[in-house]
């Protein structure tokens, strides 16, 4: 593997492509999207063999590639996988031929729609495999402007609006992002992930904080807080963090279908990448100090998003809320590993259970919500745009494999043990309640609602007597379903062999959780 | 034969099997697909057999030997998740009753469900949910057992559901599922506690697991909540999870509502054997509950609920006209007999009760099945009545299980297993009440059982009287056929002599599970307590009996206009009470529903009308700032930079058509950012 540069290709490769794509002027360009399917089923597969790479390396950093890229301002341009990454990218690998096929009868602008996505997916590469932040945040950025535009020309009636709002928050805490890191690059001299890390394992980011950055003339603490701040909020609104998620709701509602699954599926998890990348091991002081206050908000958020969830009337607001709170339990389970635990092996043991169990639900939330999204394109598009669930009723006499397949999905987004959801979920708990037990039992209410709201989804769609939109509905054709198999497989199988995926999380895992025991 | 227990996954795995392959069978070929079913759980059966033989006995009192099996699931980090299986007395008696008792349900929905157009899913269903049962029995761990316990649950919603299009139905499945997890999420928080407490959750490891004296000593010391250690504490929140399970008050309100799914459904899940997994739970981990030095709390917990649950089911299923929803309130009742029992006497008398209650309920159920098969989907028992001579095998082998569940002084099992109880209950050093409470559930489960047998078998057809008042055919009940009435008369049997196993004169079953030398011991029946505790529940029986009789023995009402005549002779108001099951089911959608709902409307209120017009302010400050941004760029950033952005404008316009104007702003801003932020940074850093 080391004579080709495969990290970089799968990159550079949709990246190029999409460009392409999206300038092509004119009409008739409507055969360009089996070009595109196939470039991107080709960086699938790419991504694919490196995950396997990583998997079966067995250590750290599996796939590198390293360069000087301005060397004035001591930028390289380093990539490199390691089990995380891998992760990551083997989601983007299944996620985005299945938005792509998903999309595939979308009716104006082909080669300019599909050439977004392959942006989004060339970016996504670059930023789950990008070791520095000047490279991630180059690629970051990069994803958000097809995304804006995929919602702008593509979506629902309403998605001006809502298209602005996602590029304005994405904006304002990009910004933030940008301020906090360049203060802490500044610092510690470095853009490197990895030196930056090392500075902390060491216990000396502190001093270099204080040293390079000493015309803040403020104490060290603070210092380092605001830092850790300005980078966990511009990565919060990214997961999204309540109480800076109102972008979200409209954006999921307005976007076509196949984007919100990748708005849900992937861009969601590149915050939550970026706060275990960057956010969290760097500044285990920082994040001690505001520990307390950010588990109420996120607790209440957790709770909030349930029942707010449960307020909804609409399909996709509900999957959007429901989302927000999911997403709420991998932030819970990231901030308690803030938590000083002086050197006590049990609670490093609780630790390790959290941050598993948070790469798990990233992993299982990715393919719980994408599939559930493009059953709501289903729903949507079959009845002619209904999207109300009580506009809907007893589908599951003339669709019995869409309510079967379904109503797997929604159970496993409910956390029903045997399926991916719930491995993730336990561990989470489990160790957040070994470090705040309080966190995890105030938390707990939230589970009950999941389940009463789908299953109320459940029991409004399919069940009872058959609806006015069930006449003239299809089932799910022999495609649909082979395109959903293999996420409907995966549910299974992750259930039942979450070390399928974990044994190549685990020295990642171990990495961090030595790098903040203190 | 000690390999067994490396082999013991099988009996879970068969059924497994056949629901996965189920699950693709094609619709149609419906005996196929009925007998792959059967042949699995026979297979089963036949394995749970061995492994009853295979189980080492213990002629220690107190020293049960156990065969387990344990490997690695899989790591985080550097811990490790071992899993495993157990084989002891405790789950092998469960296993011969559980395979025993599906095995004759599904032969029975052969011929109850014949015509039903899902007769092939009917067939899955019920296999997963066998092969879920079976591995919560042989779970050696307690995630693997709460695993099992939800796929249980999940089978539950499912067949609950079978006839998802009676809107019942559906609110039905859905109102189980949301009810029964309530408690688990108290079982939930019970086993992450109990995990961090004792680093495993492996029940027997070695001397490492969870229920094993080390830990024991350990989670005892350690403290809990409200004063209680965390052994007691761990212990409540347990059985918050049976409380949900096994349909003990308040969570007891689904159990009633479940019984929209089929009647094979009731009899196997909502009567002999699901429910009864909570029992089986709180049997599993009763070394934590009762481990000397915790302080009882959580087993007067269990006492006191299970006690509350006998007699409010009694009295409930006393004023009940639906047939299947006396024998659920039945069930109820007595599955708080079993708790009642367990807080008392412990493991051996809740499992004994356990066992012969799966026997004659799974009996009274799969009679009632017949009944609702022969009256053509009635289930009103005020409709029925006369029925003995066109059912004559229903009506014995109903008698005789109606006469177990009442507890019949010496012939029937359920004498001999609800005595235990009371006995243990009498013996309680904590508090009188629990005890008198069951005697009371006691004669009253012998009048209403009574009550229903008058309704349904005798006295004279009232068929007649819903077709006046319909205007439908009328209709001729008729007997069920051999695959229906079989089950029956294998049941009826069991309901007799299964009850032999657990007397005080010898008491097999108490010997078996526990350890000790086994004998006969003639005189127990007549020692001081126990012999006047035998006559005295005897007595109360016959009360409930002769009772019973005197009400309806004479039933000759028009049941369109007539009053029950308990109604007449009680003081207005309390048969609508019990009718209505003492508004639970008001309160709780009054209050709890109520109040959930109350906070996803203002949460979605506060959202549609707070959170997101709070970005237009947002917004308009961005544009503030934008606008602050094009000054800025426009006399401070350099021409260059400028021409730079025009480009991406240029192209970002090519892409979009229209509307950019705002959007470059947005994009100079992010531009602006970056130049200012290098400045700061460069400033900064240098020096």
């Amino acid at each position: 593997m080391t004579s080709i540069p495969w990290i970089s290709l799968m990159i550079w490769m949709p990246l190029l492509a999409g460009i392409r794509l999206v300038f092509l002027n004119g009409p008739g360009h409507k055969q360009t999207r089996h070009f595109g399917m196939g470039v991107s089923l080709l960086t699938s597969a790419i991504g694919i063999i490196l995950w396997l790479a990583t998997r079966y390396s067995g250590s750290g950093e599996a796939v590198s590639e390293q360069f000087d890229w301005i060397p004035t301002l001591g930028v390289r341009y380093s990539l490199g996988m390691d089990g995380l990454s891998g992760l990551m990218v083997l989601l983007t690998s299944l996620i985005m031929p299945f938005a792509y096929a998903a999309s595939w009868r979308i009716d104006h602008d082909e080669p300019k729609y599909f050439g977004c996505l392959l942006i989004i997916q060339g970016s996504l590469a670059g930023v789950f495999t990008a070791t520095n932040f000047f490279l991630w945040f180059f690629f970051y950025e990069i994803s958000l402007i097809p995304a804006f535009f995929l919602v702008r020309l593509w979506g629902s009636p309403g998605k001006d609006q809502s298209s602005l709002r996602f590029l304005l928050y994405s904006m304002v805490g990009s910004i933030s992002l940008l301020v906090g890191f360049l203060a802490l690059a500044a610092a510690a001299g470095t853009f490197e992930f990895a030196d930056i890390a090392e500075l902390s394992a060491n216990g000396s980011l502190l001093s270099v904080i204080g040293s390079n950055l000493g015309w803040y003339d403020m104490h060290l603490g603070w210092l380092s807080a605001i830092i850790f701040a300005l980078i966990f909020f511009g990565l919060a609104i990214k997961v999204p963090m309540i109480p800076f998620h109102a972008w979200l709701p409209d954006t999921y509602d307005h976007a076509p279908t196949p984007v919100t699954m990748i708005l849900t599926g992937l861009m969601s998890k590149m915050g939550l990448y970026g706060l275990i990348r960057m956010g969290i091991p760097m500044f285990p002081y920082a994040l001690g100090k505001l520990l307390t206050p950010l588990l109420v908000i996120t607790v209440f958020g957790i709770v909030y998003s349930a029942f707010a969830a449960m307020g909804q009337r609409n399909l996709k607001r509900m999957l959007a809320y429901s989302s927000i709170n999911h997403l709420g339990y991998c932030l819970l389970g990231l901030l308690v590993l803030g938590l000083a635990t002086n050197g006590e092996m049990k609670l490093a043991i609780q630790k390790t259970s959290a941050l598993g169990g948070v790469m798990l639900q990233m992993f299982a939330h990715g393919i719980i919500a994408s599939v559930l999204f493009y059953f709501a394109s289903i729903l949507e598009v079959r009845t002619g745009g209904k999207v109300m669930i009580d506009e809907h009723g007893g589908l599951r006499h003339v669709a019995p494999l869409l309510a079967g397949t379904m109503g797997l999905a929604v159970f496993a987004s409910v956390g029903l043990p045997g399926l991916n959801g719930f491995i993730g979920e336990f561990l989470i708990f489990k160790g957040v309640f070994g470090l705040v037990p309080w966190a995890a039992v105030l938390a707990i209410p939230a589970l009950l609602i999941t389940a009463v709201f789908l299953l109320g989804l459940l029991q409004k769609l399919f069940h009872g007597p058959a609806g006015q939109s069930a006449k003239g509905f299809h089932d799910l054709s022999l495609l649909d379903a082979i395109l959903v198999a293999p996420f409907v497989i995966l549910m299974v199988v992750l259930g039942f062999f979450p070390h399928f995926i974990l044994d190549g999380l685990n020295p990642v895992i171990n990495e961090i959780i030595s790098a903040m025991r203190f | 034969m000690n390999d067994l227990i490396s082999y013991i996954w099988l009996i879970p795995g068969l059924p497994i099997l056949a629901a996965l392959a189920l699950t693709f069978w094609p619709v149609d070929k419906r005996q196929g697909a009925s007998w792959l079913a059967i042949v699995a759980m026979a297979l089963s059966f036949v394995m749970s057999l061995f492994a009853f033989g295979a189980v080492p006995r213990s002629a220690e009192e107190g020293a049960v030997t156990r065969l387990v099996h344990n490997f690695n699931w899989f790591d985080v980090g550097t811990t490790s998740m071992r899993i495993g299986w157990i084989l002891d007395p405790l789950n092998v008696v469960m296993l011969v009753m559980v395979t025993f008792v599906s095995l004759l349900v599904f032969i029975y929905s052969m011929g109850y469900m014949e015509k039903d157009p899902r007769f092939v899913r009917f067939y899955a269903f019920l296999s997963l949910f066998a092969g879920a049962m079976l591995g919560l029995l042989i779970a050696n761990h307690l995630l693997i057992l709460f695993m099992c316990w939800e796929v249980v649950g999940l089978a539950s919603y499912l067949l609950i559901g079978f006839w998802f299009q009676k809107p019942s139905a559906a609110a039905a499945c859905k109102k189980a599922f949301i009810t029964t997890r309530i408690g688990d999420l108290g079982l939930f928080i019970g086993m992450v506690w109990l995990y961090g407490e004792a680093g495993s959750l492996l029940f027997y490891d070695a001397g490492q697991g969870c229920l094993e004296a080390s830990s024991l000593r350990w989670i005892a010391s350690a403290p809990g909540m409200a004063g209680m250690t965390a052994a007691a504490t761990i212990g409540c929140l347990l059985f918050f999870g049976a409380m949900g399970k096994s349909g003990q008050f308040p969570l007891h309100v689904w159990l009633p509502d479940a019984m929209e799914g089929p009647t094979p459904v009731s009899a196997l899940i909502h009567a002999a054997t699901m429910v009864a997994a909570g029992v089986f739970l709180m049997a599993r981990v009763h070394p934590l509950l009762a481990y000397s030095g915790t302080g009882t709390q959580a087993l007067s917990l269990i006492t006191w609920v299970g006690a509350i649950t006998a007699l409010i089911g009694a009295l409930v299923a006393c004023a009940q006209n639906d047939l299947k929803r006396i024998l659920a309130f039945s069930t109820i009742s007595q599955l708080g007999y079993m708790m009642l029992g367990l807080g008392t006497g412990g493991v051996a008398v809740a499992m004994f009760h356990l066992i012969t209650h799966a026997f004659f309920k799974a009996l009274l159920f799969l009679g009632a099945g017949s009944v609702i098969h022969g009256c053509h989907d009635e289930q009103d028992i005020r409709y029925m009545g006369g029925l003995r001579k066109a059912m004559p095998v229903t009506f014995a082998t109903y008698g005789i299980g109606m006469l177990a569940l009442a507890g019949f002084p010496l012939v029937t099992s359920g004498f001999w297993s609800k005595d235990e109880i009371l006995h243990a209950a009498a013996h309680w050093h904590g508090h009188p009440a629990p005890f008198l409470m069951a005697l009371a559930g006691a004669f009253l489960t012998a009048f209403y059982m009574t009550r229903q047998m008058c309704h349904v078998f005798f006295g004279k057809n009232r068929l007649q009287q819903r077709e006046n008042a319909t205007g439908e055919h009328p209709v001729i009940p008729h007997e069920s056929p051999a695959s229906m009435l079989m089950p029956l008369r294998i049941l009826a049997g069991l309901a007799i002599v299964a009850g032999f196993v657990g007397t005080p004169i010898f008491p097999w079953f108490r010997t078996f599970l526990e350890g000790g030398v086994l004998d006969w011991h003639w005189t127990a029946l007549f020692h001081g307590s126990t012999f006047g505790l035998l006559v005295g529940s005897s007595a109360l029986v016959i009360g409930g009996l002769v009772a019973g009789w005197w009400f309806y023995s004479s039933l000759v009402f028009d049941p369109l206009r007539d009053q029950d005549p308990l109604d007449e002779k009680l003081p207005s108001g309390w048969f609508s009470t019990l009718r209505a099951k003492f508004y639970l089911d008001e309160f709780y959608e009054s209050t709890v529903i109520e109040g959930a709902r109350l906070l996803a409307n203002g949460a979605a209120w506060f959202e549609r009308h707070f959170m997101i017009p709070m970005m237009q302010v947002v917004a308009l400050g961005t544009r503030v700032v934008s606008w602050i941004s094009r000054f800025w760029d426009e006399w401070v950033i350099n021409a260059g930079f400028d021409r730079g952005c025009k480009g991406i404008q240029n192209q970002a316009e090519r892409v979009s058509n229209a509307h950019t104007g705002r959007i470059q702003l947005y994009l100079q801003v992010v531009a602006l950012g970056f130049v200012v932020l290098t400045i700061i940074w460069i400033w900064g850093g240098g020096r």
